[in-house]
């Protein structure tokens, strides 16, 4: 009987076996994709976290060590890769003699390297102009000196006689801070800003000058390991790589205790990055799992919306003697079918989507346990849509009740219980109790090995995506039972003399209509939620690119080679809409050393957005309105104030360097705002100030830094700047995708693109089953009453008004309530998540286009199911009678 | 008097799996106003067939149909014909009352459809019952609405396709006595189609079937 049975299913029950077998091809598809992505991300989540360490252990030897040894030793702590001798020397200060003036400066550092040293480690020196053959002065230093290539730079060792150098090159040291760290430094300490002076010595030159004063000052000069370790035997989790790159750097320490000590820059960083990782995790139970539990719920109710006929297909089976057991048999046959059909589907679609959107996936490894999990989720979908109802039924069901075509009104227990209000109510409370509590999501504390997730901050979203679907179901369910006189006027235009009756038998159908409301708002809520978050992070990664880089388009130079040298013409290019100079220089704040930027405040704003997240004020247009109109003012950073005390309107002097005898000075300023963000700022301290006074007091009004507006793509005016000053050294031109790139790459912006575009497709296609497939089915199953209807005289246009009504009321009803609770979802989701969003957005950014295309397409696959089954009503009704 | 119905030859076959099937041979007969018929036959001898192109709802494949006082066939239903069939025909959604205006809603919207409606159901003595759900009632009773709702709109040819196919005899034959009734006096025409010979005997006219063969031409006496 199976045979036969099977061959039924397929022949006469086609529709409602594509549509369980989509539904479970959905699910297994989106957790077998989700699955695929966690691990092709986590697979190079490591490598990718610690890509910007440039040197992994800086091993400081104690004075009368062994270099030897300590290698020996470093190579049994862990596998090396490169390994580099790295000197030291402190002295007393650099001295140039340029156009009649000397400059001198404070304490310095002299750093001795080989000359392989830049290709082990290329991320520490960067060459702006020169050679690394010979000297290189760090671009600050030049600038104190006043000194380009080929300049001599005199050297005031300690304890010995002056020497003097010739400049080569002028480099810039990004990781300035991690090459001059204090190794060995106690935990806790603040760490130390690294020297404001430099000269990098070829090593044969450094030891020819700097070892005598080894002799006479040994405190002055030191000599570290620069080491790469083998990064191929670290986890691909960074979680696993910190607690292993930690316990090779203990390893390390315990062999060389007393003749070394090792700053762990690689531990450092994966510990810095763990949360970020795990972030990367939490993303997907927040955006992912909610689009599995929709796919299955709309499985499940396209399962149902066939359950009237499965139903007397059950009862013509009691009827005609089936047990019980056969009766179940044949169910578990029909999910079965269902499981396979949608488990083999769903994985075909899962690799192919991950395949276009990651490349080849199935050499991933730790992937055939998600598989494996996605194919069981299938299974449990398929006995839960097909097999339980089935049992449930066989149980208690009379055949006079297998008769009934409306089945009961009992309200079930959730509604009378008000679960659904209840779920909000407690989401609610959870959130404002989290929120309010200074919650993080991801605890991952700097020099903790472990590292959690606070899962039960998933309560919030998880009970009011439950809470949002049940009121919706419940508030459909009511309107259509006791809103028949406003269903009746708002159907008039579209089913004209028949609204009263389709209204009453939209009310009495009412089950199927709002599992299809609340299956379409589901979808929509969840396509909104996870557009809106995405986008929102977009732009605060755009927000983030555009701190950054300073605008569209920054010409960046030096205090030698400005860009406002070329400032004409690079307002001249084509698509550019704005150009404004910014000064970028140094000030000393009592002995703390920070940029201090020039602009103009009126103008600035045409070349960049100043956004009021800027300033502790939050109003970019009255700060710097405050500033254009007052001259000396000064914005500084908030630790700035608090170090020293100041309040609004306080003098504070700065110390300048003049451009015309190049030493710093004494200039007066005025403390009238504090600023938090600034375009090309660091994330340090820094100080913003008029141009205009910044050129009085130093003499200089050049601009170091020209800001560019683009119309249109920034990186084709990207590189027409490039061609503008590549015959001036020293110029650097980024577009704003360049540095969005860059600083793009973290874990969790790399995660979230791929992880949104493939949920997006999956939305959009949810929301077809939910708005089309379910009122397919449920159409389907009502052909004999169309039947009827054409028996009666019903002309084409007035069956379409049954069609019409029912898929109008399913759109506008599941589409209002699914905008609208994915807008409230988004803003739960980016508060709850805010640790992701460097900087936090202060609003939602609206996909406005893809929602209107969202919305489009729910439409589409209405109509489309609609116009579907009007062919169907074409069927002429002498035929249907045949059948009934 | 102009005839309600008339068939010349009016055939019809059917393509089941490469064979031709006549489901009936070409038959000539007429309906006039006030006529009660019976098709009396065994099932599969064609009338339901004839009752089909009788309503409109289907073409013949030979031969024609025309239907002189009641106008062109796309304008039959509803209104000027109705149809009471054998297994339950009433939509499971709406009520008794609303099963009952539908084809006058349906024919032109009319604003007294309800209370027309409701006339009916006290003729066939089912006004109680105007808020119950087909679910609701016994066969019999469905029966009764579903007439109810064929003379509602006083349609000119009645047709009834086995209409007490699953009922008991005597509910059966109770049920035609009330539409006979119901009727009385009416020009409306009332063509039955049954295989039971009490319930043809009850008609003025027989017209038996067999094998889609029209055994006794139209006119015939009993």
């Amino acid at each position: 009987m199976i045979g036969p049975w099977i061959s039924g299913l397929v022949r006469a029950r086609s529709g409602r076996l594509i549509g369980a077998v989509a539904g479970v091809a959905c699910v297994v598809a989106l957790i077998a994709v989700l699955g695929i992505f966690l691990r092709a991300s986590s697979a190079s989540m490591t490598t990718r976290a610690i890509a910007t360490v440039p040197v992994d252990w800086q091993i400081q030897l104690a004075f009368g060590a062994s270099l030897e040894a300590i290698k020996e030793a470093a190579s049994k702590a862990n596998p090396l890769a490169k390994v580099q001798t790295v000197d030291y020397a402190s002295v007393d200060g650099f001295e140039s003699s340029t156009d009649g003036t000397v400059q001198t400066t404070g304490a310095g550092q002299v750093l001795g390297l080989d000359p392989s040293y830049t290709a082990s480690f290329p991320g520490e020196i960067r060459l702006l102009l020169g050679s690394l053959d010979g000297v290189l002065v760090a671009q600050q230093t030049a600038a104190n000196l006043h000194v380009g290539l080929g300049d001599m730079v005199m050297i005031h060792r300690p304890g010995l006689s002056n020497s003097a150098v010739k400049v080569g090159g002028v480099i810039d040291l990004p990781n300035a801070d991690s090459l001059f760290q204090a190794v060995g430094a106690p935990k806790g300490l603040a760490p130390q800003a690294p020297p404001d002076n430099v000269l990098v010595l070829p090593a044969p030159l450094w030891r020819e000058l700097f070892l005598p004063q080894k002799n006479v000052r040994p405190d002055s000069v030191r000599q570290q390991l620069h080491i790469g370790i083998d990064r191929a035997q670290l986890s691909s989790d960074p979680g696993a790589a910190y607690i292993a790159a930690t316990a090779s750097g203990h390893n390390l320490e315990a062999r060389v205790a007393g003749t070394a000590v090792l700053a762990n820059n690689l531990a450092a960083r994966l510990d810095a990055t763990r949360g970020d990782a795990l972030y990367a995790k939490v993303l997907f139970l927040f955006l992912g799992a909610p689009g599995a539990a929709l796919a299955a719920l709309l499985t499940v109710a396209c399962a149902r919306s066939g359950a009237d006929r499965r139903r007397r297909d059950q009862s013509l089976l009691r009827l005609r003697g089936a047990s019980t057991r056969r009766i179940l048999t044949l169910s578990a046959v029909e999910a079965a079918l269902v499981a396979a059909g949608g488990a083999v589907l769903g994985l075909a679609v899962a690799v192919l989507a991950a395949h276009l959107t990651f490349g080849a996936v199935l050499t991933i490894t730790g992937l055939w346990p998600w598989l494996g999990a996605a194919v069981i989720a299938g299974l449990a979908l398929a006995l839960l849509a097909v097999l339980l109802p089935a049992w449930s039924e066989a149980r208690r069901l009379t055949v006079a009740a297998a008769r009934m075509v409306l089945g009961s009104d009992h309200v079930p227990l959730w509604r009378r219980a008000f679960v659904d209000l209840v779920l909000i109510a407690i989401g609610a409370l959870v959130f404002w109790k989290t929120a309010s509590s200074g919650y993080q999501v991801v605890l991952a504390p700097e020099g903790v090995a472990a590292a959690s997730v606070d899962y039960a901050t998933f309560l919030a979203p998880l009970l009011m995506w439950a809470g949002v679907g049940l009121l919706t179901v419940r508030l459909s369910t009511v309107g259509l039972a006791q809103g028949r006189r406003w269903l009746t006027a708002v159907l008039r235009p579209v089913a004209g003399p028949l609204s009263d009756l389709v209204a009453a038998t939209m009310g009495r159908q009412r089950g199927r209509l709002t599992s299809g409301i609340a299956m379409s708002a589901l979808a929509l809520a969840f396509a909104t939620s996870t557009a809106v978050f995405n986008t929102t992070y977009n732009a605060q990664a755009r927000v983030d690119a555009e701190l950054t880089n300073g605008a569209d388009v920054a010409v960046t130079g030096t205090s030698t080679a400005p860009a406002s040298n070329v400032m004409d013409k690079l307002a001249a290019l084509p698509g550019v809409v704005a150009a404004q100079p910014m000064q970028h220089r140094f000030a000393y704040v009592g002995t703390d050393l920070q940029d201090i930027y020039g602009i103009d405040p009126i103008n600035l704003g045409k070349a960049t957005d100043v956004s009021d997240a800027y300033f502790a004020n939050r109003n970019a247009e009255a700060t710097l309105a405050e500033l254009a109109k007052t001259p000396d003012g000064v914005l500084v950073s908030q630790e700035t104030v608090n170090d020293y005390q100041l309040a609004l309107g306080d003098p504070i002097n700065l110390r300048l360097q003049s451009a015309t005898d190049h030493q710093y000075h004494v200039v007066p300023f005025r403390f009238i705002g504090i600023v938090r963000e600034f375009p090309t700022a660091p994330k340090d301290s820094f100080l913003v100030a008029n141009a205009t006074y910044i050129a009085k007091v130093t003499g200089s009004d050049s601009a170091e830094v020209v800001l560019l507006r683009t119309r249109g793509n920034p990186a084709a005016v990207a590189k027409l700047a490039e061609q503008v000053v590549s015959s001036l050294p020293g110029l650097k031109v980024r577009d704003i995708g360049t540095t969005q790139h860059l600083i793009g790459s973290s874990l969790t912006a790399v995660d979230l693109v791929g992880l949104t575009r493939i949920e997006l497709v999956f939305a959009v296609i949810m929301v077809a089953g939910a708005a089309g497939l379910v009122l397919a089915l449920g159409l389907a199953d009502r052909r004999r009453g169309f039947a009827i209807l054409s028996a009666l005289g019903a002309k084409p246009r007035q069956l379409s008004a049954f069609l019409w009504s029912e898929g109008m009321l399913i759109f506008t009803v599941g589409g209002a309530i699914g905008v609208a609770g994915g807008f409230g979802m988004a803003w739960m989701l980016v508060k709850l998540l805010t640790g992701v969003f460097d900087p936090p957005p202060d609003q939602l950014s609206i996909p406005w286009i893809y929602i209107f295309v969202l919305i489009c397409a729910a439409f589409a696959s209405m109509a489309a199911a609609v116009i579907g089954a009007q062919h169907e009503t074409r069927i002429p009704a002498v035929q249907r009678l045949r059948e009934m | 008097m102009i005839d309600l119905v008339e068939a010349f030859g009016a055939a019809r076959s059917f393509q089941r799996g490469g064979k031709t099937v006549a489901a009936l041979a070409p038959t000539t007969c007429r309906v006039r106003a006030g006529d009660r018929i019976a098709l009396l036959g065994p099932s599969g001898s064609g009338k339901s067939t004839l009752l089909h192109l009788m309503a409109g709802l289907d073409i013949p494949s030979a031969g024609e149909m025309r239907w002189p006082l009641l106008g062109r066939r796309d304008g039959l239903l509803p209104g000027k014909v109705a149809m009471v069939f054998q297994s339950p025909s009433l939509m499971a959604p709406l009520s008794v009352i609303e099963n009952v205006e539908l084809p006058l809603i349906l024919k032109d919207g009319r604003d007294d459809a309800r209370a027309t409606a409701m006339e009916a159901l006290k003729r066939v003595g089912l006004a109680d019952l105007a808020n119950k759900l087909p679910e609701e009632l016994s066969g019999g009773q469905g029966q009764r609405v579903a007439m109810a709702r064929a003379i509602a709109a006083r349609p000119q040819l009645l047709l009834a396709d086995e209409p007490t196919g699953q009922l008991d005899q005597a509910t059966g034959l109770a049920l035609i006595d009330g539409l006979l009734n119901w009727l009385a006096g009416s020009p409306t025409a009332l063509v039955i189609a049954t295989h039971d010979l009490a319930i043809a005997e009850r008609m003025e006219r027989i017209w038996h079937m067999d094998h889609g063969q029209m055994c006794s031409a139209a006119g015939d006496e009993r």
